[in-house]
């Protein structure tokens, strides 16, 4: 290992399929219906293990039927780290257009997840949205989880 | 007279101990005194110093990075915080030290944890000393509340004194 790889690094972009040697991949997804106007719904949700951290490498949120207008604002998406939906993740705290689709996740800078967190998506209809309830939200999420005491260092934001 | 000083008995109660005379007559009970020792130790001469960072309009949810200047020779003693809204316990917080590459607390802790409250702030058991020369940190701060958040923050420390 270089000197320069020896530093952890904060930046994103670097060495994503770096790192422990017993690695467990991960393939969550699931759905739910929009909630009423105003109204929020927990469209995914899991748990990372008891004594492993990992990162979300793709992700997937993603709204099927109609009268969704991306960007607009009016249908949002948080992804937080605890089942209080307090801790939202860094840049992900108001998503105002899909991204990609559960069939084809797109690659993110990972967020680094750790050991007893929940990890959950949640939709938001707006009060005054034109988006009528019974419409389906979707979310898919791809990343490794590895045992904590093989950690090199690299950790993500 | 016995000292008491090297006697495993119990000081207080009894007039004729050594640190009769320096604490007050009508507190003696509840006063609380360590005879010769500053505060604190292996830092004494030194004069404190209070780094700040505010955000003053962070969004619901939002996470804000921000980097600070610390002074030079600084040692780290504690946090303080406060928030305008504490639903959700009002912020959580993460301080990274720019010059050694390392998280001080590797996830998001709630401030009240680490800092403690208002009336009631944490003193680190564990001074942590910064790079001596032009230090940085970089602090990331997490909104909990659903409402836009004023945040206050700042780290408590000594700058200078005698370290060995």
């Amino acid at each position: 290992m270089s000197a320069a790889a020896a530093v952890p690094n904060r930046d994103s972009s670097s060495n994503v399929h770096s790192g422990a040697k017993r690695r467990e991949p991960f393939y969550f997804q699931n759905s739910v219906a929009i909630p009423n106007p105003g109204g929020s719904a927990t469209v995914m949700q899991f748990l990372v293990p008891s004594g492993k951290n990992g990162y979300i490498w793709k992700l997937a949120i993603d709204y099927v039927g109609a009268g969704f207008v991306e960007g607009n604002g009016l249908v949002t998406w948080k992804i937080f780290r605890d089942i209080a939906l307090r801790k939202a993740v860094k840049g992900f705290n108001n998503i105002l257009a899909s991204i990609g689709q559960v069939s084809n996740p797109v690659e993110i800078p990972p967020i680094q997840i750790y050991e007893n967190e929940w990890i959950t998506v949640v939709v938001y209809n707006a009060v005054t949205g034109p988006v009528a309830a019974g419409q389906v939200s979707v979310s898919a999420a791809v990343g490794w989880f590895y045992p904590k005491n093989q950690e090199d260092g690299q950790r993500w934001p | 007279m016995s000292s008491g000083a090297m006697s495993p008995t119990r000081l207080m109660q009894k007039t004729p101990n050594p640190y009769w005379g320096m604490v007050k007559k009508n507190t003696i009970q509840g006063a609380v005194y360590r005879q010769g020792q500053m505060s604190p130790p292996g830092l004494e001469g030194g004069f404190p110093t209070w780094v700040y960072a505010e955000f003053p309009t962070i969004a619901p949810s939002d996470t804000q990075d921000l980097t600070l200047y610390v002074p030079d020779d600084f040692t780290l003693l504690g946090y303080l915080g406060s928030a305008s809204q504490m639903d959700g316990g009002g912020f959580s917080f993460q301080v990274y030290d720019e010059d050694r590459n390392i998280w001080l607390n590797d996830r998001l802790i709630n401030f009240q944890c680490l800092a403690g409250t208002g009336r009631a702030p944490l003193i680190e058991r564990e001074p942590y000393d910064f790079k001596p020369d032009k230090p940085q940190v970089l602090l990331r701060v997490a909104n909990h509340s659903i409402l836009q958040n004023d945040i206050q923050f700042a780290l408590y420390g000594i700058v200078g004194g005698s370290k060995e």
